[in-house]
């Protein structure tokens, strides 16, 4: 059964079709690649899917349920976790704090519980510090557990992100570039932690993704967009040999690909403000 | 309702209100002045004319060791003493705080108006007196309606700074200058234009145009208590300039004068009884229904 | 237990001379306050009102820093949910003749209520425009609601009288400081707690928060609420303290003294405020006393006006703050902080500190 189910997916920024009826599918334990060029549509894909956006047309299904118009909170809630382009985390404070912010729905306490300080919260915090703690160990990050984010280097912070998203509980985990910042070798290093993530855990994945020896690696599938239509699907090997996605890439800097890419960035940028 | 009637309770109040208006307007054009120059708000604007109008009446009647001088020299002084601490305030305050975030800028401005009521107060010892007008007598007197001197120079000074107003930003050097660094700083600055220069030349042309309204409305409500500019004139400068955008020009002029007629007619028609202060709450409805449903103003086409 | 703990984080046992330098200024400190609260202020009967002051201007403060410190919504209309508080305490007390405690509570429910109306205001209008709204809010209420006959006395002005134990002006302050140390420990249980990480995290990036399962919307209502109820709850105080309310007082010099003790005090700092709430209640009394008689006759040959020496030191040190120390006293103080606390966790990284609070995060 599929986890995720995108269907006709499509979304305008002004004038700019951003999008224009994407389908895809990930199902259980997968680990699904999304690729293509700059500008592509890849960023506006995640966060229609995350709920950040409101599709003009299309719907998304998760596990059976349509969570087209689902607030972002409540899919964190239901088991989406995701990761930024450049990087979600808050800045001022500590990765055991950032990753304790994560569990904010598994806090196991409530808001007024929480106030009155019982007993409750004190076992409730104790908790999520042993989690927080947890999830550092797994990733090799103990040493950073009370430095401050905004400290860091982009790797790190990347890494460190996903530890994030691995905190909020998730079923199904969306990654939107998680080796960037990183060298080829942490990079090759984040593609087997991702392989013992989903087998420890049980995730299923969708991951955007540049490096493209990664995305050969762990991806079970892949899909392509390009000008805010998939242009191709498959294998990662089927996908690499497919003419089109060649010629994409060769082409990807194209002006309109650019003129996409700068009207999405700006979207970003007014909606984050 | 009877004619006479008509004429008391909804034209008389417009006719003040569209005097209260004008000075509104005024100190809304400095308002947005600034806020094109330094996309901040200016929470001072109003106390700069209450400075002018604080030195205008010391020099007047020679209070203290202060010389007693004749009443133009005196309107001049206090316009220039408005003019000088709008750009010390520019350069001592707003300045340094080029690049901190808007918010920390206009809490500054905040202490900025802090610092001058305190400093009235000083000077003025904490009694209040009164203002004169600077034009007696009445131009218009029927019973029911009556429009003072005063008033009319209101109207009149408005008129011709706004024309003034109009020639110097579409035609001087400086003029464009200020419209270029509020549309784009940084290339105006690739331009050579200097954004500092420029920034202080905004301060002291909103601190002229508090003066001016500072020392008009003064003469028109007499009573002189540190700080009784801001409480009267600031909120309605503000929601002039919000009424056109925060940006557009004609836009605080004309939403002065609406805001003025507006807070007049609410006050005059709503008794006391039923609910008091019932021009701040009209002011309050009108700014909170702007700002919710178009926020960009009702003449704003920038944001 | 205690051989798995030494195992697990192999930490060399703390010197003697460590210890010391630990406890000594900790001791210090403790014993002054100690001496100040115990033995001092209770022979203090004349200069117990101010203490009430600085208690009340504190609660305020620390209501005021949840709003704008914690979540970065700059409000200026405390003076408004102030209002409301006293005026509804001193309404149910004297003309409702509801039971003292009982004051407290509708006082507190009036300052939430007005304040989730403020709060979903603040879900549209942000930043600059949030400011000037909030600010109108204020001076709105101080000329309409708060001269409404009914509630007002017929304009005369609403009594509020204590009961017969707190007659004495020590002992109300007792009780004053009682509400902040309850507001204290409910502001040091908020952050450090899920609400408190919650409200961060909203401040400085929306969208992360809820990425992280956070309710954006609903959080931010709460904290206004929650802001709202304490500064009802300081009015309440306030009402007794003074013993009759009226507008006059309520309004726009209210409403920016608030801003100032708590950014003069430090956004984001909790004994900053606190004490922010103390200079600035004391700036009157100490200044009146000591230096307007003595400065102001030679300056100028105008009369006293010390109610101004306040405004100005206030506002010369909202401005030299501002300017230059962004911080506040709360980042001032902070070695002085570090070293009695220790080298405790904080939910702020030890390097930002409140100025970075108050830094670049409030949306503008």
């Amino acid at each position: 059964m599929s986890v995720l189910e995108v269907r006709d997916l499509s979304i305008r920024f002004g004038g700019l079709q951003a999008l224009q009826a994407v389908s895809l599918e990930v199902n259980e334990f997968e680990i699904v690649g999304l690729i293509g060029p700059n500008g592509a549509g890849k960023t506006t894909a995640f966060n229609c899917i995350t709920g950040f956006y409101t599709p003009h047309d299309g719907a998304v299904t998760y596990r059976g349920k349509d969570v087209t118009k689902t607030a972002p909170h409540v899919k964190a809630r239901m088991g989406f976790g995701r990761t930024f382009q450049n990087v979600g985390m808050v800045k001022g404070a500590t990765a055991l704090e950032n990753l304790k912010t994560a569990q904010h729905a598994k806090a196991g306490y409530d808001v007024m519980s929480g106030l009155l300080g019982v007993g409750k919260t004190r076992r409730g915090e104790r908790e999520m510090t042993v989690r927080a703690e947890a999830i550092l160990d797994l990733l090799g990050l103990a040493q950073l557990r009370d430095k401050r984010v905004g400290g860091l280097s982009y790797g790190t912070l990347k890494l460190l992100e996903l530890g994030c998203a691995l905190a909020t509980d998730p079923d199904i985990l969306l990654l939107d570039e998680p080796t960037s910042g990183m060298g080829p070798e942490e990079s090759d290093e984040l593609g087997d932690r991702l392989l013992v993530l989903r087998r420890e855990f049980g995730l299923t994945m969708l991951v955007i993704e540049h490096h493209v020896p990664l995305v050969l690696r762990v991806c079970d599938h892949v899909y392509v967009l390009n000008f805010g239509r998939m242009l191709a699907q498959g294998t990662p090997l089927e996908v690499q040999s497919h003419p089109d996605v060649i010629a994409a890439y060769l082409g990807g800097e194209a002006p309109e690909a650019l003129a996409a890419a700068s009207a999405e960035r700006r979207d970003d940028r007014e909606r984050s403000a | 309702m009877s004619a006479e009637v008509l004429a008391l309770d909804v034209v008389a109040p417009a006719v003040s209100g569209f005097i209260q208006g004008s000075v509104y307007g005024l100190l809304g054009l400095g308002l947005v002045l600034l806020y094109k120059s330094n996309r901040i708000f200016n929470f001072a604007q109003a106390e700069f004319g209450g400075v002018a109008a604080f030195v205008w009446i010391f020099f007047d009647t020679g209070r203290g060791v202060l010389p007693n001088l004749p009443t133009p020299v005196a309107v001049l002084l206090g316009i220039l003493a408005a003019v000088l601490v709008a750009l010390l305030t520019e350069r001592l305050v707003v300045r340094p705080l080029f690049n901190a975030p808007k918010i920390t800028v206009v809490v500054a401005t905040a202490g900025v108006l802090l610092l001058l009521i305190a400093v009235e107060g000083f000077l003025y010892g904490g009694e209040a007196g009164s203002f004169p007008a600077i034009f007696s007598g009445d131009a218009v007197n029927s019973g029911a309606i009556r429009v003072t001197n005063q008033g009319v120079a209101i109207v009149v000074v408005l008129a011709v700074l706004s024309i003034l107003a109009a020639l110097f930003f579409s035609r001087s050097p400086f003029g464009t200058a200020i419209l270029a660094v509020s549309q784009e700083a940084t290339a105006a600055r690739l331009v050579g234009i200097s954004v500092e220069r420029i920034s202080a030349l905004t301060w002291g042309i909103a601190g002229f145009l508090a003066g001016v309204a500072g020392i008009l409305l003064a003469g028109t409500i007499g009573l002189a208590a540190p700080g009784s500019l801001t409480g009267l004139a600031l909120v309605p400068a503000f929601t002039a300039a919000v009424f056109g955008g925060v940006t557009s020009l004609p836009g605080a002029l004309v939403g002065g004068i609406v805001i003025g007629i507006i807070e007049s007619e609410a006050q005059a028609l709503i008794p006391k009884e039923n609910l008091p202060g019932a021009g701040k709450v009209a002011l309050f409805v009108a700014l909170l229904l702007v700002l919710l449903v178009r926020p960009a103003g009702l003449l704003g086409k920038e944001t | 237990m205690v051989a798995v703990d030494t195992a697990a984080t192999p930490v060399a046992r703390p010197h003697a001379v460590d210890l010391a330098l630990r406890w000594v200024p900790r001791l210090a400190v403790l014993g002054l306050l100690g001496y100040l609260l115990l033995v001092r202020m209770p022979a203090d009967e004349k200069y117990a009102p101010i203490y009430a002051d600085a208690a009340i201007y504190a609660i305020v403060g620390l209501s005021l820093n949840i709003v704008t410190g914690y979540t970065g919504q700059l409000s200026l209309g405390h003076n408004g949910f102030f209002g409301i508080g006293a005026f509804a305490a001193a309404y149910s007390l004297t003309v409702q003749h509801v039971p003292f405690a009982v004051t407290f509570v509708l006082a507190g429910l009036s300052g939430a209520v007005f304040a989730l109306v403020m709060g979903m205001v603040a879900l549209r209008i942000t930043g600059l425009y949030l400011a000037l709204i909030t600010l109108v809010f204020g001076l709105t209420l101080e000329d309409s609601l708060f001269e409404v006959s009914w509630l007002t006395n017929a304009g005369a002005g609403q009594p509020a009288n204590r009961p017969e134990w707190l007659f004495s002006e020590t002992r109300f302050f007792y009780f004053c400081l009682a509400f902040l140390v309850v507001a204290v420990y409910l502001d040091f249980v908020l952050l450090r707690t899920k609400t408190g990480r919650a409200l961060l995290a909203l401040k400085e990036n929306e969208r992360v928060a809820e990425a992280f399962g956070i309710n954006v919307t609903a959080f931010k209502l709460f904290a206004f609420v929650l802001s709202g109820t304490l500064a009802g709850v300081a009015g309440a105080l306030y009402a007794y303290r003074i013993g009759i309310v009226t507008a006059s007082g309520l309004g726009f010099n209210l409403a920016l003294t608030f801003v100032l003790l708590t950014v003069v005090g430090g956004l984001g700092s909790r004994l900053g405020v606190v004490l922010g709430g103390l200079l600035f209640a004391s700036l009157d009394f100490v200044l009146h006393d000591t230096w307007v008689h003595n400065v102001n006759d030679f300056v100028f040959a105008f009369q006293n006006a010390p109610q101004f020496a306040v405004g100005f030191i206030g506002a010369l040190g909202l401005i030299l703050t501002i300017v230059r120390y962004p911080g506040g006293i709360g980042q001032q103080i902070r070695p002085l902080t570090r070293l009695l606390v220790g080298g405790q966790r904080s939910l702020h990284a030890d390097d930002g500190g409140p100025a970075a609070v108050e830094g670049s995060n409030v949306r503008a």
